[in-house]
């Protein structure tokens, strides 16, 4: 605790360092911007903060839905060697490809829809949040000891039981982390793709919008602290899941 | 004649594991598996079990081919499931082997093995809750809880300290008196072997043959400072230590 509110200290202090060389507004007009923003609509768009944050809140997890329910299966299937065999090459040559550099590629394919811009961009959010929850799940998967399995078969478990009483509760804690690292780069992809494929609201619209009106700094920050709080309390608290499983392995961030 | 193991030979590539391996067991025998690390006596529990085909020679019962189905193994690391309870850990093997029973029944003889193995108020515990030995005797429940023909043990008491050791070997008697099942037990220890079984078959170093099968004829519960049992160790120990000095 102590440690947090050092660390809280010095960030403010940095800030207003920053704020005599002119380069940020003052940290307390920031804040002031922001909680006035959070209750109040801002008139360029007609909008308060927390819309916009609902906004682009419900576009991630309409990706994020769409990624995990193939990425939880598709992961946990990857234990047979043979799915992972064909699945494994192709994955690793598209996992690369940035998030973003599917836009034009989406808008082409959702031209007909009657809200391209916005199913373009629960794509996007699907494809940036697929690749990172997969590769995690199906390297966890794969990581299943041996030992369990030669358990269960001892007392004559068939391939589905392996796969239901064995590889997956022991997969648990790392689909939940596939989950958090999954929402973590869709909500990045979220943002970014609200700023290129516009559609009148979302916090990446909005910060967007205060800076072509006239470069309108304690909007705009005030628009990506709650884009920072956004994704640190998603992260926190699927973290705190994780660390509910006594058997999970040690997983990075 | 229960359980007949015939002529079982094993080689991994060029390593000679198994060379001729050879002796019978009665029902509800309790024998141990005596031998140096690394001369095989895994290789010919898991062969036993099914989980390692033979190169040569066969594991008989009644006549008839051993079949998995038949036996049931006590791993030497506990290999409880860290996602179930202690009392889920024994529901397990039923889960897998006795299918058409329904769930209630299968918790009714979960819980059963567990009042027997004095685990009783210890059901819902997970095994990291529970002490080294506990968990040994939860594995022991999984395995006894299918009513095998045959039950495979694989150094289950090696990891425990002394005192724990020898309390486990006390209940695991216990609970072999009450359900007699035949037993092939494999231990490092001459001193748990000499205490447990009805019969112990001393192994030579890899490639491993039967020493001797030596029949231990001492009431239960064995005193282990009694000139007999001195007199049984220090002839096994005398079997192990002179193959291990003409290598
Ligand atoms: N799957 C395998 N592939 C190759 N070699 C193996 C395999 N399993 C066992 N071995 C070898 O067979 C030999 C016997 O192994 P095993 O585990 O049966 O010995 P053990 O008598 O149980 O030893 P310990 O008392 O130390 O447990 C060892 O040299 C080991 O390296
Ligand atoms: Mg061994």
């Amino acid at each position: 605790m102590k440690q947090k509110i050092y660390s809280a200290l010095l960030f403010v202090f940095l800030w207003y360092l920053l704020y005599f060389l002119n380069v940020l507004p003052a940290f307390h007009v920031v804040v002031v911007t922001f909680l006035m923003l959070v209750v109040k609509a801002e008139p360029v768009l007609g909008k308060t903060l927390l819309q916009h944050a609902a906004s682009s809140l419900l576009r991630v997890l309409a990706g994020a839905i769409v990624a995990f329910s193939i990425s939880i299966p598709l992961g946990i299937l990857m234990w047979f060697s043979r799915i992972y065999n064909l699945l494994h090459p192709a994955i690793e040559v598209l996992r690369p490809i940035p998030p973003l550099a599917w836009i034009p590629l989406s808008y082409i394919l959702f031209a007909s829809f009657p809200n391209p811009t916005v199913f373009a961009q629960i794509f996007i959010v699907a494809v940036g949040a697929f690749f990172p929850s997969f590769v995690t799940i199906s390297d966890y998967v794969r990581g299943v000891p041996q030992e369990f399995i030669e358990l269960a078969k001892v007392f004559g478990a068939k391939s589905f039981d392996l796969l239901t009483k064995i590889v997956l509760p022991y997969s648990l804690p790392g689909i939940i982390t596939g989950v958090r690292v999954g929402l973590g780069v869709g909500w990045m992809s979220i943002i970014a793709a609200e700023m290129i494929a516009t559609s009148g609201s979302g916090l990446g619209y909005f910060i967007l919008v205060m800076y072509e009106v006239g470069g309108r700094m304690p909007e705009i920050i005030a628009g990506m602290a709650m884009i920072g709080l956004i994704g640190y309390s998603m992260n926190t608290l699927l973290f705190k899941l994780e660390e509910r499983f006594p058997w999970r392995l040690k997983s990075g961030t | 004649m229960a359980l007949e193991i015939r002529n079982v030979k094993k080689s991994f590539g060029n390593l000679k594991v198994l060379d001729g391996v050879s002796f019978e067991v009665e029902k509800g025998e309790f024998a141990c598996i005596v031998g140096e690390s690394g001369c095989g006596k895994t290789t010919l529990l898991k062969i036993v079990a099914g989980l390692v085909k033979a190169d040569e020679g066969e594991v008989l019962y009644d006549g008839k081919e051993l079949k998995t189905e038949d036996i049931a193994f006590v791993f030497q690391d506990d290999r409880l499931l860290p996602w179930r309870t202690a009392l889920e850990n024994v529901m397990f093997s039923l889960e897998m082997r006795m299918r058409e029973l329904d769930k209630k029944r299968r918790e009714e003889i979960a819980r059963s093995f567990l009042e027997l193995a004095g685990l009783k108020g210890f059901e819902d515990y997970y095994p990291h809750q529970l002490s080294g030995g506990m968990r040994q005797r939860v594995g022991i429940c999984r395995a006894l809880a299918v009513n095998p023909k045959v039950l495979l043990m694989d150094e289950p008491f090696a990891s425990l300290d002394a005192q724990t050791r020898n309390r486990m070997q006390l209940e695991l008697l216990k609970i072999w008196e009450k359900r007699r099942k035949t037993i092939l037990f494999v231990t490092h220890s001459v001193d748990e072997a000499v205490f447990l079984a009805d019969k112990v078959v001393i192994l030579s170093p890899r490639p491993a043959k039967v020493l001797k099968v030596l029949e231990i004829n001492l009431e239960r519960p064995r005193d282990r400072t009694s000139p007999e049992f001195v007199g049984y160790r220090r002839e096994i120990m005398n079997l192990l230590q002179g193959t291990s000095l003409s290598i």
